[in-house]
């Protein structure tokens, strides 16, 4: 009668997953503090609970496993056995040996074929030790130590093997092994004695019951309910575009507006889950990881409450895994390389979820030894990926993107955790197919930082309906900055350049243009160079237009009707075009408008890719007629509050813009200025100069010089912006004045260069 | 009655030739209805149809099967199920579901199989009928996409 236990028997797998999950961050928090009695009563409790459900359902291997676990745990709970690492190591290895038994229950309904009766009788044999023997190292001590410790190294390589969708249940378990030897990864020595590891408090999770105010859902419901909300949003679009002025009408269709447009937002909320779904798991695998790399590691989360949709929960899961991996393996170096250039003993690895402008953003930085940039570049140059000389004219930045390219890795050594070159680019791959992005800053003996943006949700956006040639497309309208008309004026708004990379002068800033007609092949030339809409997008560090037809080829050429416009906002169901499609690289699903019209929407990632458009830098270059050695040379010349004359390099800037500060809003340390869609993080220069000033009062305004550096934009407030100037010879570097990198002739006063690169913002201290 | 296993597959015709897939995963039948385009797609995408709130590609398999098509008259798309994705194929005309013991299915030629899109072939009474791998076929547009995409300049100055 298996089919009828089915549905019990998947019940208790989800439960007890999630049991074990607890059990892993219980075991953790008891190593920090091994005294808690009620972390100890609440391990007890659910091995317990493990072995109630298992005698259920005749599961007589893990019953047995957990009846000898919870005896172990009871000399624990009664103070007969004390807490160190040779028990917490055996604990974990139970912990992985039920889960692999219901992994293998989960696949075939049995409890697999391995045998598990030597770790009940390991769990067993600790459990027998008196707390005082335990520096009694006889042999057989010894071997149960290893083979603790290589099981626990095995299930590492094992169980968070990079993407394997399938878990076999053979594979995940862990074998008990004749010798030590062949468990070992290559490279790695196992000590005897596991080396002392400082878990930080991993991510808080509530030991108070949320049974009460959740319920669960079966997800397929879900997901019925949402495409339900969709074609509900579907017909209230439709609504919308109907003439009619009968008030009744009209009435009832704003109430209907305003209801589909809560039901839409909720609906969507459902979906969301906390990533801390996905963060739990880390502490441990970082913990393992550690041990078996021989590197102490201190590993905090912080965000984990963050949400994001269900759907793509999952598929950061293994990129994040990549990521964390990568940082504890050839990140953060070994304790002793660590001591000898003066860092701490152990390296520290940051995890941190955080909400930024209608995406998530996490990020994983470590303190290790960086990326050599030079190697990468030298690595780039000799896989063909570019030539030397076009290597060395690239930043670090853009070199450090090279390590994204399939087959790119520069580890010394390919061991069995990471290293084989398959990795970065998967986990790019990845992100971007849940049309996210992963951008990656390093300094060469300061340590990585991996960030990667993930979409709230991809179900339903806001987007901007554009036509062209006679078919519409949709572009997503959180990345898109304005739109303009092309048109000759005598106050410019003309497109200039080669024939083959138009770009067009928008407020000082000259920016790279694609025809969408001609690049999608609609038209054999655009004829929009004279005629068009401009569509202004920012994607990553890229910023470019699109022209689209301007609205007199949209109105069909009666150029008085303005009535009809180029382009409109619509409120768009996203949906999947399936594999086929999406291997083109230029489209990330497609949409049905209130008119039934099916039209597809613009990946512009994928199309500034395609279109090869230079990245922002290149613009620098072309803003000044000089050549670029020149371009670094000018200022902005500026003055603080405290009556400090300074200068920023213009290449850094990118806006000058004013706020009222009663616009200035504070998220913890941060203080954040709303900048169109998104928040820039806000540094008086003042601050920065070590200057002490009164706060201004909120009707004051503010000048924000917005700069550009390797953490995104940051706003420096300034009194006044005085002038923009050429230096006169190249800066000399100052040390020891706070908040200032060198001094500049500027027009015969020698003037203070700002530091741009902001501390309290680079690192998150544990 | 042999307790052979039996399967149902919805034969249609392309060309001058006959095929079937297997009925398990065939959605619904339509009538040629307007597609959207979809630009710079592979040559055998005609564009998307929209079934049911889900968007459909809808794939012209001549090519793919090497058969000559009939011009003109009306075309129905098959809607099939492939994984997680509906896919359409445009026929030329559907004909009858019919049951076919496994026993009876041959195995192709090498130069017949189309590189594994046909999986079988079936001696009907008075034709023969060519069994798809409808996914396998998709497999092979999707690299045939790719490729065309991944190459510099490819999807501008390519051999289209």
């Amino acid at each position: 009668m298996v089919t009828d236990n089915r549905e019990f028997i998947d019940e208790f797998l989800v439960e007890s997953t999630e049991n074990l999950d607890q059990l892993d961050r219980d075991l953790l928090a008891l190593e920090a503090e091994p005294g808690d009695p009620q972390r100890l009563a609440s391990i007890f409790r659910t091995v317990h609970t493990i072995k109630g459900n298992s005698g259920f359902f005749g599961f007589s291997k893990l019953g047995a496993l957990a009846h000898s676990g919870e005896h172990l745990l009871g000399r624990l709970r009664d103070g007969k056995l004390s807490l160190d690492d040779r028990v917490t190591g055996t604990l974990y290895t139970m912990v992985d040996a039920v889960r692999s038994i219901l992994h293998s229950i989960e696949a075939t309904g049995t409890e697999g074929d391995h045998d598990y009766r030597d770790l009940g009788r390991l769990l067993a044999a600790v459990a027998a030790e008196e707390a005082a023997e335990k520096e009694a190292a006889d042999s057989s001590v010894a071997e149960s130590q290893s083979i603790a410790v290589s099981k626990v190294v095995e299930s590492v390589t094992v169980e968070t093997a990079p993407f394997s969708s399938e878990r076999e249940a053979s594979s995940v378990e862990p074998a008990v092994p004749d010798s030590t030897t062949q468990l070992q990864p290559a490279g790695l020595a196992v000590n005897a004695v596991l080396p002392s590891v400082t878990p930080a408090a991993p991510s808080v999770v509530a030991g108070g019951s949320l049974a009460e105010s959740t319920v669960r859902v079966d997800v397929d419901l879900l997901a019925s309910v949402l495409d339900l909300v969709g074609e509900l949003v579907l017909a209230r679009n439709q609504l919308r575009s109907i003439d009619t002025e009968d008030p009744a009408v009209l009435a009832v269709a704003q109430r209907i507006n305003t209801v589909t447009n809560a039901l839409q937002e909720t609906a969507v909320k459902t979906r969301m889950q906390p990533v801390d779904h996905v963060f739990s798991r880390f502490p441990r695998t970082v913990r393992d990881l550690a041990v078996s790399c021989g590197k102490e590691v201190q590993f905090s989360v912080d965000g984990a409450d963050t949400e994001l949709d269900r759907t793509l929960i999952e598929s950061i899961r293994d990129p994040l895994t990549h990521l964390i991996r990568n940082a504890v393996d050839h990140g953060i170096e070994s304790p002793e390389t660590r001591l000898a250039a003066g860092k701490t003993r152990a390296g520290r690895l940051s995890l941190r979820a955080f909400n930024e402008s209608g995406r998530v953003t996490i990020e994983v930085s470590d303190d290790g030894g960086g990326i050599d940039v030079e190697r990468v570049r030298e690595k780039a140059v000799s896989r063909g990926l570019a030539t030397a000389a076009d290597a060395a004219a690239l930043p670090a930045e853009r070199v450090l993107q090279f390590i994204f390219e399939p087959g790119f890795s520069t580890a010394q050594a390919v061991t069995s955790v990471s290293g084989r070159g398959v990795g970065m680019d998967v986990v790019r791959t990845n992100i971007e197919a849940i049309g996210g992005t992963v951008e990656i800053h390093s300094r060469s003996g300061l340590g990585t930082t991996v960030r990667v943006h993930v979409p709230l949700t991809l179900a339903i956006m806001p987007a901007l309906i554009v036509h062209c040639a006679g078919e519409r497309f949709a572009v997503p309208q959180a990345a898109v900055n304005e739109l303009l008309p092309v048109r000759r004026t005598a106050a410019g708004s003309l497109i200039e350049g080669l024939p083959h990379a138009p770009v067009m002068r928008v407020r000082g800033r000259l920016v790279p243009l694609v025809f969408l007609d001609s690049f999608l092949g609609l038209r054999a030339e655009t004829a929009c160079r004279e005629d068009g809409t401009v569509v202004l997008v920012r994607v990553d560090d890229r910023e470019f237009g699109i022209v689209v037809d301007g609205t007199r080829s949209v109105s069909g050429g009666r150029g008085c009707r303005d009535l009809l416009e180029a382009a409109s906002l619509s409120t768009i169901v996203v949906k999947p075009i399936g594999g086929l499609l999406a291997a083109l690289g230029l489209y990330t699903g497609a949409t049905v408008l209130g008119d039934g019209g099916v039209v597809l929407i613009v990946d512009l990632r994928g199309l500034s890719r395609i279109a090869d458009l230079p990245p922002i830098e290149k613009e620098v270059e072309l803003l000044s007629d000089a050549t670029p050695a020149e371009a670094g040379d000018r200022f902005l010349v500026c003055r603080t509050r405290a009556g400090r004359r300074i200068a920023l390099p213009l290449a850094a800037v990118t806006r000058l813009e004013k706020y009222c500060m009663a616009e200035v809003q504070t998220a913890g340390q941060r203080r954040l200025v709303r900048r169109g869609d998104g928040f820039t993080p806000l540094h008086d220069a003042d601050a920065i100069l070590g200057e002490v000033v009164l706060p201004l009062p909120p009707d004051a305004t503010v000048n924000l010089v917005v700069v550009r550096g390797d953490q995104g934009e940051h706003g420096i407030a300034v009194e006044t912006i005085l002038d923009v100037l050429c230096a006169e010879a190249p800066p000399q570097v100052a040390l020891a004045v706070i908040g200032v990198v060198g001094t500049v002739a500027l027009a015969g006063l020698a003037t203070e260069v700002l530091d741009l690169t902001i501390p309290g913002v680079q690192s998150v201290s544990a | 009655m042999s307790s052979s296993i039996v399967h149902r597959w919805c034969t249609f015709r392309v060309g001058d030739a006959c095929f079937a897939v297997d009925s398990a995963v065939v959605i619904e039948v339509l009538r040629d209805r307007g597609l959207t385009q979809v630009p710079l797609a592979a040559r055998g995408v005609l564009g998307l149809a929209h079934l049911r709130g889900r968007i459909v590609p809808v794939v012209d398999p001549v090519e793919i099967l090497g058969v000559a098509r009939r011009p003109a008259g009306p075309r129905t798309h098959l809607v099939m199920s492939l994984g997680d994705d509906w896919y359409g194929l445009l026929v030329d005309e559907m004909l009858d579901v019919i049951e076919i013991p496994l026993e009876r299915i041959e195995q192709p030629t090498p130069a017949g199989s189309r590189g594994d899109v046909v999986a079988g072939i079936f001696a009907a009474e008075n034709r023969l009928v060519h069994l798809l791998d409808p996914e396998r076929m998709i497999q092979v547009l999707v690299r045939q996409a790719t490729h065309h995409a991944g190459r510099p300049g490819g999807l501008h100055g390519g051999d289209d």
